[in-house]
């Protein structure tokens, strides 16, 4: 059968993809709990 | 007077409610076909301009018309749409927002009862197999049929489908079961099950993406075949109008957007509530089950399996096959695979009842907020209307696909640009970016301003066009009975809404009370 192993290229650009997602996801959570501490620490 | 509405019971509750909203099917079945078809690791460049040109603005048009709507007691376009353009003729163009997800909703939940029905039988080991050593042709025969006689596609009629009686057992179950959560309400019903089945979908996904990671071939295909075959670029695609605009479909179903699903769960924000960051997060979340677990699981362990020339054929022929057909024909030859093929149908069934119960809020909301009906009578005329209207895609030929182009593909568009030029140029541009920023969590960059103004608009005229001119012509002259069923159907549900809309608004005097 034939063979059409990942490439550099595509490596890169799955790990590029993958970076911008995850990295989305960790600064949109991190200002959540940010924000929640923040509120908790006025409302004390 | 303001109506007493309910609000989401906490922020993650909200945030994976409408993550799920946008998580469904297509992520897991929709988005590795469309990559592998236009250009592989090359798609990711024209989607993720779309996505920060086209998706992310237009997720917050929603959120914020959503909580602009909440905060004057009312849950639906229809009304948002009122309240904005201050011209009579506008709540009847906000129908979209209440019909789209209705309509979609009709054949979406019975397509969901297939995964359940598919889970079900994984479990209890009644999907069919065959010997691997097959052709792919004669692998696969057995899981058509399978499906074929599932829906009742393999009866001689040229119009009717002919379903057995558990597929029908299973919509009915699938049915009540969104009832129910609907009839649970927001913080107790919707957002406890999101809190639920978003976390199941996550830990079912990481479970398969390990498995599809450690299979290899008789052949000796592995990861990385699967891996290439999606990420290896063809920069060529580039050049392709038709990849631009693929990825600018493909951002747009997988968020959700232009539903009106997104608006309605928005209305139900706490007073003061950001919306720059929740939108964000939840188009991340979804993101992240599309990037990263969507395009790791199927079409890698489609790849493994069956090489990638049978792949292409079989994504050719739709993503449904790949997750009915080729998925469990995987599943059958590999140690525990009734195992694997329960989780992969339940991740899909999850996936798409997290979405099911967000489509068919809009129209809860209509009937509570405007029509003053309690949340059960709301429930109840709803299940009713879906009962009824569920037997068009059931029992006719190609009724599905009609509803699907016209309502869940078309429509959607037409109403995402009309949300868009009421709240940026009805709204008033320097108005909406207030709206946008009104207690935001995040500083919004100032580009999104212009992005929002002009580049989002002019992306969502440039796809309607694209698609009147290429898919409608093809379309317009249906050659069988049904397809003019579903659209008469489609005309009958939009009269309905129309009169409707009348009553509630004359019982008002005319106005939108707020």
């Amino acid at each position: 059968m034939e063979g059409h192993l990942l490439n550099t290229q595509g490596a890169i650009f799955m790990a590029i993809s993958w970076g911008i997602v995850i990295g989305l996801n960790i600064f949109s959570f991190y200002k959540i709990l940010y924000n929640n501490s923040k509120n908790k620490d006025m409302e004390e | 007077m303001l109506n007493q509405r309910e609000h989401w019971g906490s922020r993650i509750g909200l945030i994976l409610a409408v993550a799920g909203n946008a998580i469904g099917l297509g992520n897991f079945l929709r988005f590795p076909v469309q990559a592998a078809d236009n250009g592989g690791g090359a798609f990711m460049i024209p989607y993720m301009i779309s996505f920060i040109l086209l998706g992310i603005p237009l997720v917050w048009v929603e959120w914020a018309l959503g909580r602009y709507g909440g905060e004057r007691g009312h849950g639906t376009a229809i009304a948002v749409f009122d309240l904005i353009w201050k011209k009579p003729f506008a709540k009847y163009l906000g129908i979209l927002g209440v019909i789209i997800p209705l309509v979609v909703v009709v054949y979406y939940t019975y397509i969901e009862s297939w995964t359940l029905l598919y889970s079900f039988f994984s479990l209890i080991n009644k999907l069919p197999s065959t010997p691997v050593s097959d052709g792919l042709q004669d692998y696969l025969k057995p899981f058509e049929n399978f499906l074929a006689s599932l829906i009742g596609a393999n009866s001689s009629s040229e119009v009717f489908l002919n379903p057995p009686w558990y597929t029908y057992l299973f919509f009915v179950i699938t049915l009540l079961l969104n009832l129910y959560i609907l009839h649970r309400g927001v913080s107790a019903g919707i957002e406890k099950v999101a809190k639920f089945a978003m976390p199941t979908i996550f830990i079912m996904a990481f479970l398969l993406l390990v498995r599809v990671f450690t299979l290899t071939s008789p052949e000796g295909r592995n990861l990385l075949d699967g891996l290439g075959f999606l990420w290896n670029p063809d920069f060529s695609a580039l050049k392709d109008p038709k990849v631009w605009l693929a990825a600018a479909g493909q951002i747009f179903f997988t968020l959700s957007i232009g539903f009106g699903a997104i608006l309605t769960y928005a209305s139900y924000l706490k007073p003061k509530s950001d919306i720059a960051l929740n939108g964000l997060a939840s188009a991340s979340v979804n993101e992240f089950a599309e990037v990263i677990l969507g395009g790791s699981i199927a079409i890698t362990a489609s790849v493994i399996f069956f090489g990638i020339a049978a792949t292409q054929q079989i994504a050719s022929q739709g993503a449904f096959n790949l997750g009915f057909m080729a998925l469990p024909a995987i599943f059958a030859n590999i140690p525990y695979g009734e195992f694997f093929g329960f989780i992969w149908f339940l991740l899909l069934f999850f996936a798409g009842i997290t979405s099911s119960i967000a489509l068919m809020q809009p129209a809860i909301a209509f009937l509570e907020d405007e029509l003053g009906f309690s949340r059960d009578k709301a429930v109840i005329t709803l299940g009713i209307f879906l009962f009824i209207s569920a037997n068009i895609p059931i029992f006719l030929k190609g009724a599905l696909d009609e509803l699907d182009f016209w309502i869940g593909t078309f429509s959607l568009v037409i109403f995402a640009l009309l949300e868009t030029i009421t709240f940026v140029w009805i709204l008033g541009s320097k108005k909406a970016w207030e709206e946008l920023n009104r207690y935001a969590d995040i500083k919004v960059p100032k580009i999104f301003y212009y992005i929002l103004t002009y580049i989002s608009p002019a992306f969502l005229i440039v796809i309607l066009l694209w698609w009147t001119f290429t898919d409608l012509p093809t379309k317009l002259v249906p050659n069988n009975i049904n397809a003019w069923i579903a659209r008469g159907f489609i005309l009958l549900t939009v009269i309905i809404g129309v009169i409707l809309v009348k009553i509630a608004w004359e019982k008002k005097n005319g106005r939108t009370s707020s």
